[in-house]
């Protein structure tokens, strides 16, 4: 989930959980350009933040775990 | 009867790429006013800032009054762009406004002040293909010729990265290419797609140059852009290709959805369907 700022943040957990049903894996855009708005989606919405320019290698890890959790709850690969 | 004309392009739309346009093309006088179908207009105003155009390799190019340009007929919803609709009828000398980079046509309902007013054209006909050998009436040409059929049911098994986000310039391209390059680094064959939006390849260009074996967006499968109602099969349609058989068959997708959860470019579709979202890795 992409997000420029906390409240659109908030907004996104809100829209996912009631209307969609579905888990974010991590968040990021310019919502999570500094540790202000990291530590709230951290902190408040308990979810992952990973800035795509600064942390590609963090998001790239969170992501291939969810691959490794799809793949292990199919069976394996 | 069909009154056609010869005319030379100055500007080809990637959004019409499918249909494989060459700069010289005839056209027709009788024209369909709806989405997908290729018009030949003439612009006639200069603009300043958001001037180019990107034409069918991904090479954006300048745009100027007196160009002649092939493009799309479509609808944009852009929370930081234009909106506008496809007229309900159109002749040939009506005016018509250059929706995107992408060259999408339609009349403009509200603009961003950011980008001011768009470029504006007059109507030169609708773009004829002939698509037996030798034949002498043309049809008009829509960009669902040659394109990837929107499919009923999903025959991909491959796991897909949902890319999402809250509106658009939120930062969804940039952390999809990152994946894309990352995942590719670690040795998987990455495949990516762009569900929804408004035609444009910058994007899925983009992805293919972080390293995607294949990289296809909605305007391969014949639309000009997204709207509710259309972009599961559509979706449907671009997994089953990159899974097929004798396709790239990536190790897993990358699937970018352009516009926000709460836009007007069929996003919450995708959400809603359940064969997809079975195919996402939450974690």
């Amino acid at each position: 989930m992409a997000a420029p700022d906390p409240v659109g943040c908030w907004g996104a957990r809100e829209l996912m959980t009631r209307d969609f049903s579905l888990p974010i894996t991590l968040i990021t855009g310019p919502a999570t350009d500094n540790s202000v708005g990291r530590d709230y989606i951290t902190a408040s919405l308990r979810l992952p933040a990973h800035n795509a320019r600064r942390d590609a290698e963090g998001m790239v890890d969170r992501v291939r775990n969810a691959l490794e959790a799809w793949h292990a709850g199919r069976g394996g690969k | 009867m069909v009154v056609t004309t010869r005319l030379t392009l100055d500007r080809i739309a990637s959004s019409t790429r499918n249909a494989g346009l060459t700069s010289e093309v005839i056209v027709g006088d009788e024209i369909i006013a709806a989405e997908g179908y290729i018009l030949a207009v003439r612009i006639v105003s200069d603009k300043s800032t958001y001037n180019t155009l990107e034409d069918t390799t991904g090479r954006m190019v300048s745009l100027r009054s007196g160009d002649v340009l092939a493009g799309t007929l479509g609808v944009r919803r852009a929370l930081r762009g234009y909106a506008g609709d496809v007229p309900s009828t159109i002749a040939v000398g009506d005016a018509i406004d250059v929706l995107n980079l992408g060259g999408i046509l339609g009349r403009c309902t509200s603009i961003n002040p950011d980008i001011g007013p768009p470029f504006q054209a007059e109507v030169l006909g609708a773009v004829l293909s002939f698509p037996e050998l030798g034949d002498r009436v043309g049809r008009p040409s829509h960009i669902s010729d040659h394109s990837v059929p929107p499919a009923e049911t999903l025959a991909c098994d491959i796991p897909v990265v949902y890319v999402v986000g809250t509106c658009m310039n939120s930062g969804k391209t940039v952390a999809a290419t990152e994946l894309v390059r990352g995942l590719a680094r670690s040795g998987m064959r990455v495949g990516a797609l762009k569900l929804t939006g408004v035609s444009l390849m910058r994007d899925a260009l983009s992805m293919q140059d972080a390293g995607a074996v294949a990289a296809l967006t909605f305007n391969d499968a014949g639309a000009a852009s997204t709207h509710a109602g259309m972009t599961v099969p559509v979706a449907r349609g671009l997994l089953n290709r990159l899974a097929a058989p004798l396709g790239p068959r990536p190790d897993v997708i990358v699937a970018e959805l352009g516009d926000g959860i709460l836009g007007e470019y069929g996003v919450q579709d995708i959400l809603r369907a359940p064969d997809l979202m079975e195919l996402g890795a939450p974690g």
